[in-house]
């Protein structure tokens, strides 16, 4: 092939661009880059070239697996699958506008491992960035959040039916969704951070007299589709895979969750 | 030979499957350039390696690339319209949304594959297995049964193209290409 723009170290300096030389021929080609100015600025093309080609891709491998697919994988159907089913099923029932696809099996292990937990300050700076979280951010913020009282966070949490959102400041709306109790005993709440496109799905249970984040998810909401979200970043399962781990039986139902959110939550202060 | 007959191994089978299915349907984005092909691509891979089997000893992502790459390039042939110029038209397939609504990553998304369709496919297919899916010259052979050193001249003319077409960030709509390399 005749092209112009191909240079005539290009390959050496791709190869060294994927660790692909050996030791000593990536000193010597480093030893070189550092002394050439034009080889320098070649490098530095196709390592450009190179992150826009990765970081273009870098979000898609965490968006939702069609079920059509995943259905194919499933054709025997285990507990944790009936798990997963019911989560979504009730998800679907009482929150109509909220994808399913995502609560598939084939994310679970990969949130699951991933073991995200996020700071709540750290959730509402990504939700006031200009745009969702760069691809691995959520992974690379594994702090554990805990919202302590006198946030507005903490208030939505402890007092807000779900369903119903709440004005926690920074043009963020609070919702929380559902209410369970968990095997151990304690209670967690889903709750969504919405602000204008951007949104945030956190898990956070109660302990300790407080409210700590242990799972989040970043989501954009489709204008296309007011209302739903698109998830976006690497782990969209995180919450849902936190909750499907998380949960005895299955959320509280209304009245059970007004009496809670009225006498109060046990765990104490 | 074939992991299909022992229940248990054809369970681990399943669970690696299952955990390479988001970077199987971004390699296959990498390559059609929309969504909807992609998905297409993904299940028709799913189906052939369900039916066929994976052979022992061979990691099943890398696997599934390859069913992924051969089903791609059967299509191609069976397609040779969709002959993919830079004006790469399978992207207006993708549902149209006012520009606004568009998320700087999809911008960023459609602008690179455009980049990315103009390569021959042979170069786009190891850029989409080294590049994006992170995969060694050594495990991009092995996919693309291609000796080593063609890998790395593959991988080198890519970049050196995409180099001309994604000069900065964003800018190839308000730059000309510096050379008519086509």
């Amino acid at each position: 092939m005749n092209d112009p723009t191909f240079g005539p170290d290009d390959e050496a300096l791709s190869a060294l661009l994927d660790g692909e030389l050996d030791a000593a021929e990536a000193a010597s080609l480093r030893r070189r880059i550092d002394r050439e100015p034009e080889l320098a600025a070649r490098f530095a093309a196709l390592e450009a070239a190179n992150d826009r080609v990765r970081g273009a891709y870098a979000g898609v491998a965490a968006e939702p697996v069609p079920e059509r697919v995943h259905a194919l994988l499933d054709e025997s159907p285990r507990a944790v699958d009936s798990v997963v089913a019911f989560a979504a099923r009730r998800e679907r029932r009482r929150f109509a506008s909220l994808p399913t696809a995502h609560l598939s099996m084939a994310h679970l292990s990969t949130a699951i491992a991933a073991g995200i937990a996020l700071a709540v300050g750290i959730a509402l700076g990504l939700l006031l960035a200009p745009r969702s979280p760069a691809p691995g951010a959520a992974a690379a913020l594994a702090a554990a959040g805990d919202v302590a009282p006198g946030d507005p966070l903490f208030a939505a949490l402890e007092t807000v039916p779900s369903g119903a959102a709440r004005d926690v400041g920074a043009r963020i709306s609070a919702e929380p969704r559902l209410t369970f109790r968990t095997r151990d005993g304690g209670y967690c709440r889903r709750m969504d951070l919405t602000r204008e496109r951007d949104a945030a799905v956190v898990l956070a249970c109660r302990r300790d007299g407080g409210w700590r984040v242990e799972a989040a998810s970043f989501a954009r909401v489709d204008a296309a589709a007011a209302g739903e979200f698109r998830p976006a970043t690497e782990t969209p399962s995180a919450v849902e895979a936190a909750i499907d781990a998380a949960i005895e039986g299955e959320p509280l139902s209304a009245d059970a969750e007004r009496a809670l959110l009225a006498g109060g939550w046990p765990g104490g202060r | 030979m074939i992991k299909q007959g022992n229940k248990e191994t054809a369970g681990t089978a399943r669970e690696a499957m299952l955990e390479a299915l988001p970077r199987v349907r971004r390699f296959a984005l990498s390559l059609t350039g929309n969504r909807h092909d992609a998905d297409d691509l993904l299940q028709n891979t799913v189906e052939r390696v369900l039916d066929r089997g994976v052979p022992e000893q061979v990691d099943v992502g890398r696997w599934m690339f390859k069913v992924c790459k051969n089903l791609w390039i059967d299509e191609l042939r069976a397609h040779s319209v969709r002959a993919r110029a830079s004006a790469s038209p399978e992207l207006a397939e993708e549902p149209v949304v006012s520009g606004e609504a568009v998320a700087f990553g999809e911008l960023e998304l459609r602008e690179v594959d455009r980049a990315m369709a103009s390569l021959p496919d042979e170069q786009r297919l190891v850029l989409a297995l080294v590049a994006v899916e992170g995969l060694t010259y050594r495990e991009a052979a092995e996919v693309l049964d291609t000796p080593l050193g063609t890998i790395m001249s593959r991988l080198a003319r890519a970049r050196a193209s995409l180099v001309s077409r994604l000069q900065g960030p964003r800018a190839a709509a308000a730059k000309q290409p510096e050379t008519s390399d086509e």
